[in-house]
């Protein structure tokens, strides 16, 4: 079992009433752990609303925070003190800052920009910076890591990708690693807002606290991208209420902060996020009331799903919600089955009393920023959806610009970890650094990636990666 | 504030602009009936789903199935790979007191 360390208990203001949190924690995790499941009303319909994805994404736990409006309460840590407020919707009010802001603004360069600090982005900036580049990592949340840091189960692989160590241990290392480099600055809070092309710059905003923000201005001779996924929603009657969030949401609650989401939930999805999930709850003394999925059969490992039905917990396959219901959060799902062909099955339907739908219905790349760029994008459902075209190096169409990780392709933690090396790498050599050496270490990154998916398992990612793979570049 | 009955919720789509699947599947058909149109920038000009606080991180896919789904019904011609709107910054919300530049003012 893992032990928490919270940090020094402090109290904070929740529309006028206190409310206690610990000061590792962010406002949004600190409202949770005290019951808090409602975060505000939708902007149109003033409908109830509580954060899906817990990662800065979704933009469904704003909230006002010291006089502050449309904070990202779940990427926002907490200060002792802190006045945190309901927003109403866009008709509301002005949304004016009650108390000054302090803006600063900062002119960068570096050989090699990396926007996302996750396994990817910090594995490229270990390369990279080992070629001597000078290296920014930025990430939008207030820790490096991205969602490694909520991993508590030992990787399996090999030794280069860290096998046996937990996730959030690697975070860990990795970002260990890089503080101790002075040719690297790991900048959180931080947020790419844009790129403008004839000056081939990114715009990024840092927060340096509430109310304190620094405008940036970074030039790099090359950029990796490595922005992560963004957990998909499904589309149901009640899918907004509060208490439906992303299976990775509940999971960065239960896991980053040591918090039960919910004590009786339902999840949506049996591939490997749902059963993980479904097993981490269970140790986190929740009674998951069951995991249902419209395939015939799971996707999981064998060895997950086998775990959780020894758990006790049903894993219905064939099975779909029809709605969630209740006043003001969810209190209940109903759920049927269907037939060969995904149609309904007369008469299934079946009524169950939940306080959390949680949905692990895949991931969607994160590709904002190439999007901005006008690189190459091809609809690619084996890799998750809308990718951007790539050279073995991981180059995309715009030259000087890389991807890597679940941006590039929704596979896993070891696969972001080499790609990123493969990125860094290639990044750094564009930036005139290296030699033969590290193109043989880059080659070998690129054989370790292939082995990887050459098992029957990853048949699917082959041929998806094989519809995005330019000529060229090194291979 | 309406909380709502306990059942016979509306499905949101997209959660920043409180867009319902009914509200799609109408915004599409009056795109292609009124301006004999379907491509992704015009769909989400009359939904106005995808141009919220998130910028379409959530429901961007859900309107691309409506769009594809809708064009494929139709008999329009559709390459999935351009079913994507032109983006622009800023990507995530800003204060806009980042932009203010007291200098400039006090010329």
């Amino acid at each position: 079992m893992l032990k928490f360390d919270r940090g020094r208990p402090i109290v904070i203001n929740f529309n006028g009433k206190p409310v206690k949190a610990f000061e590792t924690e962010t406002v949004a995790a600190a409202l949770y752990a005290s019951g808090v499941i409602k975060f505000g009303y939708s902007a149109e319909r003033h409908r109830p609303r509580g954060p899906f994805c817990m990662i800065g994404k979704c933009s469904q736990c704003l909230m006002r925070v010291n006089g502050y409006p449309h904070v990202r309460t779940c990427i926002t840590p907490v200060e002792d003190g802190m006045v945190v407020e309901y927003e109403e919707g866009h008709d509301a009010e002005l949304p004016l800052p009650t108390k000054e802001m302090l803006v600063k603004r900062e002119d960068l360069e570096y050989d090699a920009a990396i926007i996302g600090a996750g396994p990817a982005g910090l594995s490229a900036a270990l390369e990279a910076s080992g070629m001597g580049a000078r290296v920014l990592v930025m990430d939008q949340s207030p820790v490096p890591g991205g969602q490694l840091v909520k991993q508590t189960h030992k990787f399996f692989g090999t030794k280069e990708t860290f096998a046996g160590m937990r996730g959030f241990e690697i975070a860990k290392m990795l970002t260990d690693k890089l503080r101790d480099r002075e040719n690297v600055d790991v900048m959180p809070s931080t947020q790419v807002i844009g790129y403008f092309r004839r000056e081939g710059s990114l715009a990024a905003f840092r927060t340096d606290g509430l109310g304190k923000y620094t405008l940036l201005r970074i030039r790099a001779k090359s950029i990796i991208v490595a922005t992560g996924a963004m957990e998909r929603s499904l589309v149901f009657p009640g899918n907004d209420l509060p208490g439906v969030m992303g299976a990775g949401a509940a999971q960065t609650l239960m896991n980053v902060f040591g918090i039960r989401p919910a004590d009786e939930p339902l999840i949506i999805g049996a591939g490997n996020v749902g059963v993980i999930v479904a097993y981490q709850a269970v140790q986190a003394g929740i009674k998951v009331k069951a995991v249902i999925d419209i395939a015939k059969k799971s996707a999981a490992y064998l060895v997950h799903s086998s775990k959780i039905r020894r758990m006790g917990i049903p894993i219905l396959m064939r099975h779909t919600i029809r709605e969630a219901y209740g006043k003001g959060r969810v209190e209940g799902a109903t759920i049927y089955k269907v037939d060969d062909n995904f149609h309904p099955i007369k008469g299934s339907e079946v009524d169950i009393e939940v306080d959390g739908v949680w949905l692990a219905v895949g991931l969607t790349p994160s590709i904002e920023v190439l999007e901005l760029m006008e690189a190459g994008i091809k609809f690619v459902p084996e890799l998750g959806g809308y990718v951007p075209l790539r050279h073995r190096n991981l180059e995309t169409t715009v030259p000087g610009v890389f991807v890597a990780g679940d941006a590039s392709c929704i596979e896993e933690a070891s696969t972001a970890m080499m790609e990123g090396r493969v990125a860094g790498i290639a990044a750094a050599m564009k930036a005139g650094l290296g030699g033969d050496e590290h193109v043989k270490r880059m080659k070998e990154a690129i054989k370790w990636l292939d082995e990887f998916r050459s098992s029957p398992h990853y048949r699917r990612i082959r041929e998806g990666l094989f519809k995005v793979t330019l000529e060229g570049g090194a291979s | 504030m309406s909380e709502g009955g306990s059942r016979g919720h509306p499905a949101i789509v997209c959660r920043c602009m409180d867009i319902t699947e009914e509200e799609m599947l109408m915004a599409f058909k009056v795109m292609v009936r009124f301006l004999g149109t379907a491509d992704p920038d015009t769909y989400r000009r009359i939904s106005s789903a995808t141009t919220g606080y998130c910028q379409g991180r959530g429901c961007l896919q859900h309107m691309q199935r409506y769009l594809a789904r809708g064009m494929r019904e139709l008999g329009i011609s559709l390459d999935m790979d351009r079913l994507v709107p032109k983006k622009r910054p800023p990507l995530q919300p800003v204060p806009m007191g980042l932009f203010y530049n007291p200098e400039v003012l006090e010329e």
